[in-house]
């Protein structure tokens, strides 16, 4: 049950990654290996051009970002690797493992999180190479590993009792970064570093908060903060 | 350097020539930091209004107790042990009475706003000596729930206790109701009646605990304290719901009939007044409705007997 939702939630992020850097040609020369046709060398066989071809594909999947993030309601720290795509690298897409202590609980969980973001604007700051990002936002969905938490109710209960999923949380969430970034030449580790921001609330606590007038808005935020160093 | 560099070490570039420049750079290069730091802290300057954006969402974010690891994190700030706590006052504020009236509520779940006026109302009545919640504070069993249910009823002017409803035990709501309210079997006295509050959502256990636990109850059967001549049973779950562990109805009714001097069960779940013998031997079950649907037990203990009263707000 644990491993099927895993797996599900893999291949739907794998499956929106590569058909999302399809979709984009224009690449910059920090994406090169991800560049689609492959030079026709006479020396080449049918078959090594099929192979590179292969290859740059499965090459879409090595991680372009590493994201290190506290709280957020995913874990106290958890990390990450994703895809960081799109003609301004507005559009992110993450598979995270977040660390959760078992607090007055009996056992520390770990929490697994696919996130798809959206970042729209860049505001350059000076000519140094920073960078200002009004807005980042999108959902996140995370699922807790652990054995007492289920996607669908376990066989006892009758059909439909609780109707709703105890172990996935789907979450909405809207921030704000800053980052730094290297010119191209002067790279060593990575292109740029940045740090975020976010507010998140998940689907149960916008339901009770829908429905509740005693329960305000402010009660259901939950902040992260994080930084993201991108390859 | 560029004059936002000079910015940044806080002398105005109108007022310096640039042959005069790099003197007076390196006279304050000791406040200065090389290269990155530098052109960030001009940065700032020019971009003051976006930090101080950033910086105000922060603040505000701290001081709302925004800081959640996840909603099922079990990170529980405020107010423990509530039942050990108020149970004692109870035993203390009864001792010797045989009259008192308390009040009961129900699967408050979700409905904050109706479980404040239930509050209000039996705050305003004046005359209730103690409050019971029949469980069910949670929906989802998250942590945060747990929290806003007690925070909410902390507004009662006297004690009250929780019982553990099916609701509670979602994810790690067990624990949260171990830490707030305390075990999930207990008992007390008030005045001359002995309160006997039992978990009965075996559904949620699996079968892997004790549900009822028959050596709790057995214990209240040989171990009556002195001065208690009569017996209440609380639990959430009624015999007979899908949720009790039915396999042990019988059994257990018959448990609860060699209780001392039994009055009555009271139970909530079904989120519909209900009474009614449920195994025709004259123990009376009186069903709790839920908060949402506006209404509350008042339940008065006389020297000969009780009055349960149906109550709307």
């Amino acid at each position: 049950m644990r491993l099927r939702s895993v797996v599900f939630s893999l291949l739907g992020c794998v499956a929106s990654v590569v058909s999302a850097q399809d979709a984009v040609s224009s690449v910059p020369a920090d994406t090169l290996l991800l560049s689609a046709s492959v030079p026709e060398v006479a020396e080449l066989s049918v078959y090594e051009r099929r192979m590179i071809k292969r290859m740059r594909r499965w090459q879409r999947l090595i991680p372009r970002h590493y994201k290190m993030q506290f709280a957020g309601s995913i874990g106290v720290v958890s990390l990450g690797a994703g895809w960081t795509y799109g003609r301004s690298d507005q559009w992110e897409t993450d598979l995270m493992f977040g660390f959760l202590p078992k607090f007055e609980s009996e056992e520390a969980k770990i929490v697994f999180t696919v996130r798809q973001s959206y970042i729209p604007w860049k505001i350059a700051l000076g000519d140094r190479g920073f960078a200002y990002r009004p807005l980042s936002c999108g959902v996140f969905f995370s699922s807790v590993l652990n054995h007492n938490f289920w996607v669908s109710e376990p066989g006892r209960y009758p059909g439909g009792y609780y109707g709703f999923s105890t172990r996935l949380r789907a979450n909405i969430f809207a921030g704000q970064r800053i980052g730094y970034y290297r010119p191209d030449d002067k790279r060593v580790l990575a292109q740029g570093i940045s740090l975020y921001y976010e507010f998140s609330t998940c689907d149960t606590d916008l339901i009770t908060c829908f429905g509740d007038r005693n329960v305000k808005f402010k009660d259901i935020i939950s902040l992260a903060v994080g930084v993201k160093v991108h390859l | 350097m560029s004059d936002s560099a000079v910015w940044a070490c806080g002398i105005e570039p109108e007022t310096v020539c640039s042959s005069d420049k790099m003197n007076i750079l390196k006279k304050v290069s000791f406040f200065r930091s090389p290269g990155i730091l530098c052109t960030f802290a001009a940065m700032m300057r020019k971009n003051i209004h976006i930090y101080i954006g950033i910086l105000a969402a922060l603040v505000l974010a701290a001081g709302c107790d925004v800081i959640e690891y996840h909603p099922y994190d079990t990170r529980v700030r405020g107010e423990t042990g509530i039942n050990l706590r108020n149970t004692a006052l109870i035993e203390q504020q009864m001792a010797g009475r045989k009259t008192f009236r308390f009040a009961m509520i129900s699967d408050t779940q979700r409905h904050y706003d109706e479980t404040r006026k239930a509050i209000d109302a039996i705050n305003a009545r004046g005359d209730i000596d103690f409050v019971l919640h029949g469980g069910d504070q949670a929906d989802f069993g998250e942590t945060k729930e747990f929290m806003w249910t007690r925070d909410f009823m902390s507004h009662l002017w006297m004690p009250y206790v929780c019982l553990l409803g099916n609701h509670d035990c979602l994810g790690t709501g067990r624990d949260v109701f171990g830490t707030i309210y305390g075990p999930v079997n207990f008992v007390f006295t008030a005045g001359n009646v002995r309160f006997i509050c039992l978990n009965t959502n075996a559904l949620e256990y699996d079968y892997s605990h004790p549900v009822p636990d028959f050596g709790f109850l057995e214990d209240q059967i040989t171990r009556q304290p002195y001065g208690a001549e009569k017996t209440i049973v609380l639990m959430h779950v009624p015999p007979g719901d899908v949720e009790f562990n039915n396999n042990v109805a019988k059994p257990f009714e018959r448990y609860l009939l060699m209780l001392p001097g039994i009055q009555f069960c009271l139970y909530g779940h079904n989120h519909y007044y209900a009474e009614g013998e449920l195994f025709n031997d004259g123990l009376m079950y009186y069903g709790c409705t839920s908060i949402d649907r506006r209404g509350y037990f008042v339940i008065t203990i006389k020297e000969d007997g009780y009055e349960i009263e149906k109550c709307s707000f």
